[in-house]
């Protein structure tokens, strides 16, 4: 397994988690469409993808990222354009050629219709959310469901947003509710959605939960401290160094809030550590370099405090107010009572539980019912704020 | 005048010419290198950047990367690398990218003569760069061929598309396993580091550092094998703290180091001094463009920041310029985003600000300061030299200053200020007892004394600071944790002392440990 850190790990470098696999084949399985929920970094699209190479037998996957997407037309044409040319379905010959038959029947302009060539001309511009119901209507999948998996589609939502307003951004997720309430074409296809903003923080924002409420929603934990250790088992397996399992606990305690990428992320700066001086043998004194070196050369933690420019004005401040006592405060933490107050100094009495849902689900802090207690979910993201936010 | 920078320049070089020459970055190139050699790149793969300001030796690093691809049997049959050199300037849309990628990829192989007529077939319609890129996706994949992409200067490219180009190039570098990007870049991409832009945290990145004492010494060998002359061998072995300060500030910039070699190899023996001032004059038409480019306002906010050498807040600037801060701000954060200066924060609210390229600031401080300013600089080039030949330095000292390596004197009382001051009032106009001063500072701060060492340097007509400052930032590290106005003298330790500082500060912990001296 490689050290992976940009892309989406996929085939070897994809660090297996048979238990989140199972839940989420359970929740296929159940009929429903799915959101895949979890903060940046935490590996969601690794696992649409691991879902995709390794789908069940019943199942055809497609895999569409709608970054790029700046119209709801648009939207359906890449889903249409998707489906058209399917890797699992194009190894099927006879569903391969319904769908030729249906294409052509459709799509009466289409350039060419087969494997790659699915060329759509421009000239005529469709209505593509009405070719998805006829191709579905039409299509004979021998039995088998199509998973549709949409990645980043609330980047998509948002980029409607910004550019044709929030009513046109709200009817993307109507109409998507449609398809999926649609009972002559339902049985055929599932949505899963994910991506790296909040899908849920989106629709919040506009008010339009409402449009995704039937949305099985998975989330994708951190891993527990033995899938942690045995990640960094995988990835020494490729690297040049050992590490034993006391400076192994060490890291994955430094870390603690133990997503893929931190670990990922740390092993690659101790990898850099060994090039540098050629240890072959990695000890805690490395491994506070790497964390530290983590911290201070990358701007991988900058997000955190960029995207919370979402939030304006009092929101903003009382977000900000929130994170600084936490990271600066000795006891690492603020209590529910002080946030209570912090709100009602910024007239948020109304709306600041949704402002704190929203930072736990985008990974920022933790609850503790029992204490009555918010914390950071990272250290390493704690000493960030502290160090280059707070201070 | 020939230099050997010519001799270097990769432009230049036959290809078995650059891999014999390759002796730094080998590192950083073997990394590479090994993660090509071992993905199947059965599913995407991922892309690097290698990021380094100019002169660093990311264009040599990349055709290094081209030429072993071509030169290993088993990946040549698998993998067609292209290399799309600096200065790009006609690719501005995606579609251009991809169609100068299927000229070099004619260029580069038969197998793919034809391919850029074929996009251009479709060149009329409107999802054209949807076309071109499927064309080269569906060639590579009939040749049986994955594309290594490796592109200078990455930066201009992709800051000319627009975002939602971006958001498709990220779409297909995530989801396409024919294509492999290793781009190069000499500025910190901003969207690569903004989580509101489409790449953000999307390439590996490697930073290539300054050379170190060693890889400069290796590199140095190798100019000399190169150009045929040995003298370097000779200079390495009885001038090694002179090279190793050089070294030191100027970063360990490849580039500069060349340069520094040429100066070595002219005749006569000159001291550090005056081979700094005339490095300074080489780098001249360099910084020069560098400083030309900005507008007056920015050009006289860097004066300032540049004389001050020490980081300096908007408020100082703003006095100085007697401009508004808010218009003072504006101009700093320009000068941040093009590179000029680093930004330090002091609290929530202010920053400090300093020159980013050290070398660029003695640059500037030795053209345009007065005699105190290069007083400055001469100052750290003598510290710096006996700081890198500590090893090596006959012991000079008078008889006071023996007496102080002895662990008798911490035995002393320190209470001797009197006969200190003497001292430095005697010393203050030589280098000589420079080593002895070090170490006597050492072994203050080794003692913890240090209120009474700041009593000295405080002590304005000794001009301590000038001349033993990365001394002084130790002392600030050590006291840092006492007010925070240390602390902010501290973060102002500039990068090309920050090495020597560290070095300082660990030297203290070592005569603190060897002779127990707080027990």
């Amino acid at each position: 397994m490689k050290i992976t850190t940009g892309q989406a790990a996929r085939g070897e470098n994809f660090f297996k988690r048979p238990i989140l696999i199972n839940k989420l084949w359970r929740k296929i399985d159940s009929s429903s469409s799915i959101i895949i929920s979890a903060p940046r970094r935490v590996g969601k699209t690794s696992l649409m993808r691991y879902i995709e190479d390794n789908a069940k037998g019943n199942y055809y996957v497609v895999y569409v990222i709608t970054e790029s997407v700046y119209n709801e037309n648009k939207y359906y044409r890449e889903i249409v354009k998707a489906i058209l040319n399917c890797d699992s379905i194009k190894k099927r010959d006879k569903v391969i050629n319904s769908i030729k038959d249906v294409a052509k029947n459709i799509f009466k302009s289409i350039d060419e219709v087969g494997i790659d060539t699915v060329k759509f001309s421009r000239n005529i511009e469709f209505n593509y959310y009405e070719k998805f119901i006829e191709i579905m209507r039409t299509i004979d999948l021998e039995g088998h469901k199509l998973i549709i998996m949409i990645d980043e589609f609330a980047q998509t939502i948002e980029n409607i947003k910004q550019e044709e307003g929030t009513l046109h951004a709200v009817h993307l997720l109507q109409s998507n509710r449609s398809l999926r309430q649609n009972s002559d074409i339902n049985s055929k296809f599932q949505f899963i959605y994910t991506g790296s903003i909040s899908l849920e923080g989106i629709a919040r924002r506009m008010d339009a939960s409402k449009f995704i409420n039937d949305l099985d929603i998975l989330k994708v934990t951190p891993l527990s401290d033995a899938e942690g250790k045995s990640l960094v088992y995988e990835l020494l397996k490729g690297l040049d160094f050992t590490m034993d399992g006391e400076t192994i606990d060490y890291l994955l305690n430094e870390i603690k809030w133990l997503i893929p990428f931190y670990i990922q992320l740390a092993m690659d700066k101790i990898q850099d550590i060994y090039d540098e001086e050629n240890l072959t043998h990695i000890y805690n004194k490395s491994v506070d370099i790497a964390i530290k070196r983590m911290i201070e050369e990358n701007n991988k933690f900058s997000s955190w405090h960029e995207r919370l420019k979402v939030y304006k004005n009092n929101d903003y401040k009382f977000i900000m107010e929130v994170l600084n006592i936490i990271a600066i405060k000795e006891t690492k933490n603020i209590t529910y009572n002080e946030i209570y107050d912090l709100a009602v100094k910024y007239n948020l009495e109304e709306t600041y539980k949704e402002l704190l849902n929203t930072l736990i689900d985008d990974g920022y802090i933790n609850k503790d019912e029992g204490k009555k207690i918010y914390t950071f979910t990272s250290p390493i993201l704690r000493i960030w704020w502290c160090k280059k936010i707070a201070n | 005048m020939q230099t050997s920078l010519s001799l270097y320049n990769p432009d230049n070089l036959t290809e078995q010419e650059l891999v014999d020459r390759f002796v730094i970055r080998k590192k950083e190139f073997e990394k590479i290198f090994k993660d090509i050699k071992s993905s199947e790149m059965k599913y995407p793969e991922q892309h690097y950047i290698i990021e380094a300001q100019r002169g660093y030796g990311k264009t040599t690093l990349l055709k290094r990367i081209y030429f072993e691809i071509k030169r290993d049997k088993q990946l040549k049959t698998r993998l067609i690398p292209i290399i799309l050199p600096e200065e790009q300037y006609n690719i501005r849309k995606l579609f251009k990218l991809w169609e100068v990628v299927a000229q070099h990829l004619e260029g580069e192989s038969d197998e793919f003569i034809g391919l850029y007529d074929e996009m251009n077939k479709y060149s009329h319609k409107d999802d054209y760069e949807d076309i071109c890129f499927e064309i080269l996706e569906k060639k590579l994949k009939e040749k049986n061929k994955k594309l290594i992409l490796l592109i200078d200067n990455i930066e201009d490219i992709l800051k000319k598309f627009k975002i939602y180009e971006q958001q498709k190039l990220r779409e297909i570098l995530l989801t396409s396993a024919e294509i492999r990007v290793i781009g190069a870049s000499s500025e910190v991409l901003g969207f690569t580091v903004d989580y509101n832009k489409p790449f953000y945290d999307f390439f590996k990145q490697i930073k290539l550092k300054g050379l170190n004492e060693e890889e400069t010494r290796e590199f140095l060998e190798k100019l000399g094998e190169i150009s045929e002359n040995n003298k370097i061998n000779k200079i390495l072995t009885s001038n090694n703290g002179k090279i190793e300060a050089l070294r030191r500030l100027t970063n360990g910039v490849p580039r500069i180091i060349i340069l520094i070699f040429d100066i070595f190899m002219e005749d006569g023996y000159r001291s550090t001094f005056k081979e700094l001032e005339t490095l300074i004059d080489r780098v001249t038409p360099l910084y020069k463009c560098k400083m030309d480019n900005l507008s007056p306002v920015q050009q006289e906010i860097v004066d300032i920041i540049a004389l001050s050498w020490e980081a300096i807040t908007t408020k100082e600037i703003s006095k100085k310029i007697r401009m508004q801060s808010k218009e003072v701000s504006a101009q700093l954060n320009l000068l941040e985003k093009n590179q000029i200066i680093n930004k330090i924060p002091v609290n929530e609210k202010n920053y400090m600000y300093q020159i980013k390229e050290p070398f660029f600031n003695i640059w500037y401080l030795m053209r345009f300061g007065g005699e105190k300013e290069k007083a400055k600089v001469q100052g750290i080039v003598s510290f710096l030299e006996t700081w890198c030949n500590r090893k090596q330095l006959e012991e000079k000292e008078i008889k006071y200053m023996d007496k102080l390596k002895a662990k008798e004197l911490y035995e002393y009382s320190l209470d001797e200020y009197e006969q200190v001051n003497l001292f430095f009032k005697f010393a203050s106009n030589t280098d000589e007892y420079n080593k002895s001063i070090n170490e006597y500072f050492i072994f203050l701060m080794a003692k913890k004394q240090y209120n009474y060492l700041l009593k000295l340097f405080n002590e304005s007509e000794f001009n301590l600071k000038d001349k033993f400052k990365p001394i002084y930032y130790s002392l600030m590290y050590f006291m840092k944790n006492q007010n925070e106005k240390f602390e902010i003298e501290y973060r102002k330790v500039g990068e090309e002392l920050v090495g020597t500082v560290e070095e300082i500060i660990e030297e203290v912990k070592n005569v603190e440990q060897r002779y127990n001296v707080n027990n």
